[in-house]
Order: structure tokens, then C-alpha cells, then sequence
């Protein structure tokens, strides 16, 4: 390497291999060897030599945090936030405002002035008042809606005197029970609501082969939804019997068709009075006698109740109790919460209400229903409120065609111990609700509006209902309410006009209504009509689940809507889950088939919003 | 003709049948198939009938009405209707009918 005194000096610069050259801070030219390859020349300052070193790592900020620039360009980490939280700009000059993370927003919330109390975690509806309230259900407005009629029965079958139809839920048909010529047959009906408004399309009859030389109105029927079978027993006339004969149905509505399994004799005798009785619950249902079946006035006259499983290819007696002696008429028998068969029965000799509850596995226990007025003319029935746990037995006490009606609060005290309390209610002491008991009536258990509801015929062509609430203090009616005349026709027949009942659920509906034209004679035609007392329900503009909880009207309700999360007042939700609204404004995976959808559980105590207002269940 | 069920105590007739229907009355049941159906086909059980308890008789000139639900028995030669029994019945059900009259030749 040569020295050079100055740039002036500077004629030939030779050097070694593979160098380069810099002046040094006195101006000298000195030299570095060239670094490896990829390496860069890298100044060390003023007054040091520069050097090859390796290109700079890439940018770096540490682990877990998310990379932003300030006003200046210069890199900066932001350590990730808790979970949930999203990266929130602090404006448009980071250096002076950097970003942070913060708790998400609450989007699909909803918040407007309450109408009413509401409880979190239940549904709120929009009202038209632009006001949330909770979901309620409310009489309609006016009379039980529509009468559909239906225009004569088909090739002259006659519906049963006694509970002529009942729901198979599980194929959506309205089955009616009734006779020709002495044969048995089920009229499969197709049935839809439209609003408040009933129809019914009517099927073919479908004869019940057994069933051949039956008392024109001595045929019952149930559906038994854990074997998925219709049953069918009928008085036998033409042997003193009972036979009972079960069928498997395929196909919906008014088309439906039945397979039906071996007629089986079960009674040695026909009794006056025959009810079927589906045992959803209790030690019966465990036991497998899905089926229970009321004799009343058996050949000693006294009731006579039985238990059948109706699983095989023909149903077998699991067992028989026998109660108190029956009189003379009878009503709809119910299974109660904790597996007891209970009947209602006025007994002529005594001219009393009273009772039998029949306990499978255990026997028979029954009572005198105080007051007990009841004579010979007087019409019985009874439903069982699921929802409490409580029966009504309803009353009509008077031959005449200004009857009144009379209804006790059971109480169910227990499997197998049978003891009932209740207080009877005059309700229809009125004259506005007067009951021509010779025209029938029934009640049942109308699990949409959680209320038991009592249908009865008036007169002038009229027929009226009354929800009736249970509360363990006594019946608590509601307002009694009645169609206007001439919505159907009465039979001049000595038993009468009757009306039955069969419930089914669905979209915007509470129940259906069988009203059956009577007769005396077999094989007659009979007009019936399906109509229902239609009950408002504000489920339909429900608007989302409720996030505070709020006591009373005028306050600020929060509701998580559509992309909300939901989660105040839930709690052992299942993940994955579907939630729908219930008539009582709570969410569970139920789903009877007009329940609306609300979302999906995405954790224990979360729900997210999918749904809203009258979305599909 | 007809074929009876009747109980072998006391002679009470459960069941008149067509004499080509066909009774099948063993330890646990009568079965029974109707005229006209082919193979083995049963058309009724009735368990509470049994061989113990119950015997067939055919040959029986039918009743022109049967009272079936133990108010009618057969001696072997003619029937018996129980007609205070079937009177009381009869009073104490407001629905009551008679039995058809019998189509059996």
C-alpha cells in the first residue's frame, strides 16, 4: 500500500486484493478488505474505519403485539389486549395518541322505554307504542274467532257422543272418532290456522276393522306419542265387550292412512261409559301401560280402570283397580303429574260430583267433591294443568237451558297418594254465562296460554269459552266470552249438541275445538265444525332478549337484537344449541313447533341473536 | 249354524261366532279368524278367554239377539236371558241399545 501525501499526490493507487478504499479523518486514503458476501459497508462513525457487516434483522417488537408506526415513522409494538377487546385508533397522530385496546362495542343492542316489567334474559316485544314489554298472551278481542264449518261428515259417519277426536302430534292430523252402521272409523283431517281463523280439510274415512257392532257413540281414541300408535277401544254391543284395537299412521292430515294391529277383547262386559287416557307421566309411564282406560258402571257398576301397553301387535292389561261405583255419567279421565288416572263422575243415586284417582301400582283412592251438587242432566269434565300441576274439574249443575257451572281446583299431593283439595266456583252464575248442560261442553288444557279452558254450548245457536287459571288458592276464571248466533246449528236430538275438544299446536295458534252435532241414531249425518278460541299472543313482534331487568313502565330497557350477544340472567345454556322463545317469554331448546328461533348458545351463559319478530322456529 | 264361548262354571255365554269362522282356544287366549281370510290370519284376540276357564260348543242354533256381558247362558240345548239383570242394566244406562239381531243362518 503506497502513501499518499494528498489528493495532489495521487497519480497510480494501488492496493492489495479485494479492498476498498476511504479516507480516513486526516485525509489519508486508507483500505478495508471486502466483507462476506451479503455483507454491507457499514460506517462506525467520524474518526473509525467503516466495516462489511451483515444487513440489519428485520424490524422487530417483541412477541404477542401488533405493529404501528407514529407521526415519525418509527415502528412501535402494542401488547395484544384481553381477549375479546379490539385495536381502537386514538386519532390520526399515534405519537401524540397511540392506539389502544379496548372492551368491544356492544353492537345489537337496542334501548328504548319499557311498557311493563321485563326480566333479563327473557324476550321483550316491540309494542306498536314503540315501547318494549314482555311477552304476554291476551284474549283476543270479540268473540272466539271464526267458526269454520265443515260441511257434513263423510258417507254419513256420526261422531262419537263421548270425546270424539284427538291430535296425533307427531303427523299433525285431527283424528275424529265416529260410527256407521255400527263400525268403528277414524276421519282423518287436515288442520291450519291461518291468523285467528281455523280450516279443516276432511279425509276418506278410515274404518276401524275390528270394530263392527260398536254403540253408535261408544268408540274413544287417543294418540299414544311413545309408541307412536293410535288407539281405538269401543263398547261392543253385539258381544258386551270392549275391544280395543291400536293402529300405526302414515302419512299427514286428511290423508293419512292407519296399519292396524290384531282387535284384542279386554272386558267381559260393555260398560256405560269408556275413556282413553294417553299416561305421559309418572310411574305409569315408566311402567310401560301407556294407556289408560276408564270403565264406568262395569257388570258390578262399579268404575272400572285399567292399564295397557299398546307397544306389541296387540295391546296387553298390565293391570285393573276397581273404584267407587260410578253412576251414571261421566267426563274426559286425565293423567295427572305424578302418574295417577284421574276421573270425574256424577253419581245419580248420591246426586253427587265426585272423583276417582287411580294409581298404577298402587290402586285405587277417590272422593266426594263438596258441595257435589250434581244430578242426572248435569254434564263433567276435567282437564289437568301441566303447568302447575293442578286439575279442574267443571260442572254443569242444571237440566235446564239456563245452567250453571260449577269447577274445582285439584291439587295433586303426590304419586299414589291421591288427595285432592280444591274450591269450587260458581263462574257461570251469571246469566250471561249460563250453560245448557243438555248440550255439552268440555275443558281442557291449553298449554299455549298456560290457562285450562271451558268450552260449553248456550243457547240460540251460541257456544261460549272461559279460561280458568290455577293458582293453589282456587280457580280464578277469566271473562267468559261467546260467539254470536247462528254460527252453527244445534241438534234436536236428546243428547244433544256436543263439543269436544282436541289441542294442537303450531304457529300463532292455541287450539282447536271439535263441535259435533249429536244424535241418537247410528249412522246418521252429522254437520261438525273445528273452531278455536283464539288467544292474541304479542310473541310474533318479539324484538330480543332483554339485558337489564326493569320493574315497571317508563324505564330504560336494554335488549340485545340481532348480532347481540346475550348474556345477562342465562345461565346452563348447551353449546350449540338452538334457543327458542317460550309462551312465558324464556328461552329453552323446546321447541313445540311454533316456538321462534332467538340463536344459537355460543357459551354457558351467552346466546347469539340470530332471529327476530315472526322469523321462522 | 253358530259356535258359542261360554264359560264352563256357570254356562254364561261370552262369545256367538259363525260356525266357519275359525276359534283357536288355548291356555291363554281365544284367537279367532273370520270367514273368508286366507292362511292364518287372526282377526281377535280376547287374552280374558281361555280353555280353562271356557270351552267351545258348535252346532248352536243361534238366538235371534245375543246379550252378551253375562246375561245369557247356554244349559246345552237352549239359551237363557237374565232379564232382571239386563233390565237393571238397561235402566241405569240412559244410552243403552239392543244388540243387532243376529246374521248368523
Amino acid at each position: 500500500m503506497p502513501t499518499v501525501n494528498g489528493p495532489d499526490e495521487i497519480t497510480t493507487l494501488t492496493g492489495g486484493d479485494d479492498k476498498v478504499f476511504f479516507t480516513d479523518s486526516d485525509g489519508n486514503v486508507q483500505e478495508v478488505s471486502i466483507g462476506a458476501t451479503g455483507t454491507v459497508l457499514t460506517s462506525t462513525g467520524l474518526t473509525a474505519d467503516p466495516a462489511f457487516s451483515a444487513l440489519p434483522a428485520d424490524a422487530t417488537v417483541g412477541a404477542n403485539k401488533a405493529m404501528y408506526t407514529n407521526n415519525s415513522d418509527v415502528e412501535s409494538g402494542l401488547a395484544f389486549g384481553a381477549a375479546g377487546t379490539v385495536l381502537t385508533s386514538g386519532g390520526t397522530d399515534a405519537t401524540a395518541t397511540p392506539p389502544t385496546w379496548e372492551a368491544a362495542a356492544e353492537g345489537g343492542v337496542y334501548t328504548a322505554n319499557s311498557s311493563a316489567a321485563i326480566t333479563n334474559g327473557s324476550v321483550a316485544v316491540l309494542d306498536p307504542a314503540g315501547t318494549l314489554s314482555p311477552v304476554g298472551t291476551a284474549s283476543a278481542a270479540g268473540p272466539p274467532s271464526t267458526v269454520a264449518m265443515s260441511a257434513g261428515v263423510v258417507g254419513g259417519d256420526a261422531p262419537s257422543a263421548q270425546n270424539s277426536n284427538f291430535w296425533d302430534e307427531d303427523s299433525n292430523t285431527l283424528f275424529t272418532i265416529a260410527t256407521n252402521s255400527n263400525s268403528v272409523k277414524l276421519i282423518p283431517s287436515t288442520v291450519s290456522w291461518s291468523g285467528a281463523t281455523p280450516s279443516m280439510t276432511q279425509g276418506a274415512s278410515i274404518a276401524v276393522t275390528g270394530m263392527t257392532s260398536t254403540f253408535y257413540n261408544g268408540a274413544m281414541g287417543m294418540y299414544d306419542k311413545l309408541n307412536n300408535k293410535v288407539v281405538v277401544a269401543g263398547r261392543d254391543y253385539g258381544y258386551g265387550n270392549v275391544k280395543m284395537q291400536t293402529g300405526t299412521v302414515s302419512g299427514s292430515g286428511s290423508s293419512a292412512t292407519i296399519s292396524w294391529d290384531t282387535v284384542t277383547v279386554v272386558t267381559t262386559y260393555a260398560p256405560s261409559y269408556l275413556w282413553l287416557t294417553y299416561m305421559r307421566s309418572g310411574p305409569a309411564y315408566t311402567a310401560g301401560a301407556t294407556v289408560g282406560m276408564i270403565c264406568s258402571v262395569n257388570s258390578s257398576g262399579a268404575t272400572e280402570a285399567m292399564f295397557f301397553d299398546p307397544s306389541g301387535s296387540s295391546p296387553v292389561k298390565m293391570t285393573t283397580y276397581y273404584g267407587m261405583s260410578a253412576g251414571t255419567v261421566g267426563g274426559q279421565s286425565v293423567c295427572d303429574g305424578s302418574g295417577n288416572l284421574k276421573y270425574p263422575f256424577i253419581h245419580n243415586s248420591f246426586g253427587q260430583a265426585r272423583w276417582s284417582s287411580f294409581y298404577y301400582g298402587a290402586g285405587h283412592m277417590g272422593s266426594v267433591i263438596a258441595p257435589g251438587m250434581a244430578t242426572w242432566g248435569s254434564w263433567i269434565d276435567m282437564a289437568w294443568d301441566e303447568n302447575n300441576n293442578r286439575g279442574l274439574i267443571a260442572v254443569a249443575t242444571s237440566s235446564s237451558s239456563s245452567g250453571n257451572v260449577y269447577c274445582w281446583e285439584l291439587t295433586d299431593s303426590g304419586a299414589g297418594t291421591g288427595a285432592i283439595t280444591g274450591t269450587d266456583r260458581n263462574w257461570a252464575s251469571v246469566s250471561t254465562n249460563y250453560m245448557n248442560v243438555y248440550n255439552s261442553g268440555s275443558c281442557f288444557w291449553d298449554v299455549f296460554s298456560g290457562k285450562i279452558m271451558v268450552w260449553w254450548v248456550m243457547s240460540a245457536d251460541r257456544h261460549a269459552w272461559m279460561p280458568v287459571t290455577l293458582s293453589g288458592s282456587g280457580a280464578t276464571t277469566g271473562t267468559a266470552t261467546a260467539t254470536s248466533g247462528s254460527d252453527w246449528s244445534r241438534s234436536g236430538q236428546p243428547y244433544g249438541s256436543t263439543l269436544f275438544h282436541s289441542y294442537a299446536s303450531g304457529a300463532n295458534l292455541n287450539f282447536a275445538s271439535g263441535v259435533f252435532s249429536g244424535s241418537s241414531s247410528a249412522g246418521s249425518k252429522n254437520s261438525y265444525a273445528i273452531s278455536n278460541a283464539y288467544l292474541s299472543t304479542n310473541e310474533d313482534a318479539w324484538l330480543g332478549v332483554a339485558k337489564n331487568t326493569t320493574t315497571g313502565s317508563g324505564q330504560s330497557q336494554e335488549v340485545y337484537v340481532i348480532g347481540g350477544v346475550a348474556t345477562e340472567g342465562l345461565s346452563g345454556l348447551t353449546v350449540g344449541s338452538n334457543y327458542y322463545v317460550q309462551s312465558s317469554g324464556l328461552l329453552s331448546t323446546v321447541n313445540t313447533g311454533g316456538d321462534r328461533l332467538v340463536g344459537k348458545a355460543i357459551a354457558a351463559d351467552k346466546i347469539l341473536v340470530e332471529n327476530t319478530g315472526t322469523g321462522t322456529a | 249354524m253358530a259356535q258359542i264361548i261360554k264359560q264352563k262354571d256357570d254356562n254364561v255365554v261370552a262369545f256367538i261366532f259363525d260356525e266357519k269362522d275359525t276359534l283357536t282356544l288355548d291356555e291363554d287366549k281365544l284367537a279367532v279368524s273370520y270367514t273368508g281370510k286366507i292362511g292364518g290370519e287372526i282377526d281377535m284376540i280376547a287374552p280374558l278367554v281361555n280353555s280353562t276357564t271356557h270351552e267351545i260348543v258348535a252346532g248352536v242354533t243361534p238366538p235371534i239377539r245375543f246379550y252378551g256381558g253375562g246375561f245369557t247362558t247356554y244349559d246345552g240345548s237352549s239359551f237363557t236371558v237374565d232379564t232382571t239383570a239386563l233390565n237393571a242394566r238397561i235402566a241405569e244406562d240412559p244410552a243403552w241399545v239392543d244388540p243387532p239381531i243376529l246374521n248368523i243362518e
